[in-house]
């Protein structure tokens, strides 16, 4: 899994690359609490990742509630089929902002 | 990335079903031996010829228990295999009912005409005295023996090892113990009683399995000649075993009296010994029946291959210790059967240790047997008993024995299994060919469409099967959309029974089965977790990740199944796209 994290005027922005499972959800739970403090808004570029099981949904979620408490924003972006699949199915495609591929 | 190898979820099981499947052919072969021998010991000759006299009838109650408790638990575990749990409901009803009934008529028939049955021998009066409270009591034994044959083996197919060990135990040492209790005091009548209180008693520990959580049973009342009859052609091989021992008995019998004098008959008693206690090997098939007729109701055959060769090196070591212990042990054995001429007793004793030579190919031919028995070549499992036990055993103990004289006689028989199974070997490559030998699996034609990994759930072997699979299905040009659902559902499944069993704190096994189906791909999961249906849409959602599984449940509807089979947790789901 590849996380290319850039950060402006307090908007941090991550583009996904790779598949984002049990092994390596870690890596942007770490990524973005390293930033999580200090932004205001956060966009993450599903473009290359198309591959997210629960242990992403995980992180994503808990980042959600964390940015919700501070009132700050969270962003899925250019999310393809597969990954809608499973937002659809979890009913979460209602809970985040997206927008799709 | 790599399965980390570890103790896998077929060898656990195995494992653990070897010893009371061995058990089971302990208590077959040392039951009646037992009786005889506690007899002799403590009341004398005439009680021996009573007991003599019930014999038969306690081996004709076996054959019409074994038409019932081989064939049944063969077909509940192939419907369980294809998750068709109201069939094996059907096949243990079946089972359940036919038990009841036969017992039932069995012992009325010994009550009825149990004084002509015994008379029809012209017994000694004295004999016939004793024989008739043996054939009393054991004729209470033999109303509850069926059912108690299909219990102990039922409950070992649905995989609860313990209370089938136990009920083994209870019954041989129940048996042991009040015989020998009883015997000084309430004579022949205390050893009959022990035989029927060790059923009962047997009987009992194996119904507990009915309160376990992890049993499949659905008892009820149903009969259907055709499924007896369905269900009986599974005995064939032990009965035919039984058949061509006897022939072997009979030739040998006369062929040691016209060659080296009725001074060595007793020699016969020795071979006989040797060859009953072979049916201590059938236990290695006992193990993997259940676990071979739950993957071929799958079409897992590669789980059937596995299974085939830990059976097969287990097998091999089993003899390999029984030569051993048999080498040890061969001038104890005589002394049971109270040979006291020296040169018998010597030809005996060094007779023991060559025919037990002969256990390794013994053994592998009572697992062959076994195992075309489960893939339903009954004819050929016939032809193996008869080769072993009297088509090749006959001829060659013969040919050696004229040769070589009495120790040729022995090594004769140790050698005929070896010739049997070259012999079988020769035939099934050459009628079947070389694809499908010795196994019969059609198993290439299948690997292109049938998938099986095993591994310890841990996050990187789920990771790592999960790309195995991945590839398989890429490389089948399954569509990617069912490639994603089916990468969804195995990292997710399995992190799931990771998180339910402590997230590491328990070493837990698992398979896994690709098959690829017309427009869909079936996957099958199985794990000794503690049990819970990864299938129900209801399970409460604990977790982010139960709560996404529940979520692809309510997606997957009507293409998912849950059955606690053997005792363990198998799933099955059909991934479309």
């Amino acid at each position: 899994m590849e996380l290319t994290s850039t950060v402006s005027d307090g908007k941090q922005t991550i583009a996904l690359s790779g598949e984002l499972n049990t092994l390596t959800s870690p890596e942007l739970s770490a990524v973005i609490g390293a930033q999580i403090d200090k932004i205001t808004a956060l966009v993450l570029d599903f473009t290359d990742c198309d591959y997210v099981s629960s242990a992403g949904i995980r992180v994503l979620l808990s980042t959600f509630k964390t940015l919700k408490q501070k009132k700050a924003s969270m962003k899925l972006i250019n999310v393809g089929e597969n990954f809608k699949d499973v937002l659809e199915s979890t009913c979460l495609d209602s809970v985040f902002d997206i927008e799709w591929k | 990335m790599e399965i980390k190898p570890a103790p896998t979820f077929l060898k656990k099981k195995f494992i653990s079903l070897l010893l009371p499947g061995t058990m089971e052919m302990v208590v077959v072969t040392s039951l009646l031996i037992s009786d005889s021998i506690i007899a002799g010991i403590v009341l004398g000759e005439d009680a021996v010829a009573a007991i003599s006299l019930v014999a038969p009838a306690y081996s004709a109650a076996s054959f019409f228990a074994g038409l019932i408790s081989i064939g049944i638990p063969i077909l509940y575990a192939k419907a369980m295999g294809e998750f068709d749990q109201k069939a094996a409901a059907h096949w243990f009803s079946l089972g359940f009912t036919a038990a009841i009934m036969t017992g039932g008529i069995l012992f009325a028939l010994l009550l009825t005409f149990g004084d002509r049955y015994l008379l029809f021998y012209e017994p000694e009066q004295t004999v016939f005295l004793l024989a008739k409270p043996y054939l009393f009591w054991y004729s209470c034994a033999i109303l509850l023996s069926p059912l108690n044959m299909l219990m102990t083996e039922m409950v070992l197919t649905d995989g609860d090892e313990s209370i089938s060990f136990a009920a083994n135990i209870a019954q041989m040492a129940g048996n042991l113990v009040l015989s020998i209790g009883l015997a000084p005091f309430w004579g022949i009548a205390g050893i009959g009683f022990a035989s029927f209180a060790g059923t009962a008693i047997s009987l009992a520990i194996s119904c507990i399995h009915f309160f376990r959580p992890s049993s499949s049973f659905k008892p009820g009342i149903y009969f259907s000649f055709r499924g007896l009859a369905s269900a009986s052609k599974y005995s064939a091989i032990d009965a035919s075993s039984y058949l061509f021992i006897g022939i072997f008995t009979v030739v040998i019998n006369r062929f040691i009296v016209s060659t080296f004098g009725a001074e060595m008959l007793i020699l016969v008693a020795i071979i006989l010994f040797v060859k009953e206690f072979q049916l201590v090997f059938d236990g290695i098939g006992e193990a993997i029946t259940p676990l071979v007729n739950i993957y071929l109701g799958e079409e897992t055959y590669g789980g059937v291959k596995k299974c085939y060769a830990l059976a097969q090196k287990t097998a091999i070591l089993e003899a390999l210790l029984m030569i051993v212990l048999f080498a040890l042990l061969a001038p104890f054995i005589i002394r049971i059967y109270g040979v006291t001429d020296s040169l018998a007793a010597r030809y005996a004793t060094n007779g023991i240790r060559i025919m037990a030579l002969g256990f390794v190919p013994i053994s592998m031919l009572y697992l062959l047997s076994s195992y075309y028995l489960l893939i339903d070549r009954i004819m050929l499992g016939v032809a193996i008993c008869g080769m072993r036990d009297a088509l090749v055993a006959i001829p060659v103990c013969i040919i050696c024995g004229k040769l070589f004289g009495l120790y040729g006689l022995f090594f004769g028989a140790a050698l005929s299994p070896l010739v049997a199974y070259i012999v079988t070997m020769l035939y099934v490559r050459l009628r079947y060919g070389k694809a499908n030998w010795p196994l019969l699996l059609k198993e290439k034609a299948a690997s292109t469409r049938i998938a099986f990994y095993e591994f310890t759930v841990t996050p990187e072997n789920v990771i790592a099967t999960q790309k195995q699979v991945e590839v398989f299905l890429a490389a089948a040009g399954i569509r990617k959309k069912i490639i994603f659902r089916c990468k969804h559902l195995i990292e997710d499944l399995y992190m799931l029974i990771y998180e339910k069993n402590g997230s590491g704190k328990q070493l837990i096994s698992a398979e896994c089965t690709v098959i690829l189906r017309d427009n869909a791909v079936q996957i099958i999961t199985k794990d000794d977790g503690v049990l819970f249906n990864l299938a129900d849409e209801d399970a409460n959602a604990v977790s982010c990740l139960a709560f996404v599984v529940s979520g692809y449940m309510d997606a997957l509807k009507g293409n998912k199944k849950y059955l606690t089979t053997m005792s363990y947790n198998r799933n099955t789901f059909m991934v479309t796209g």
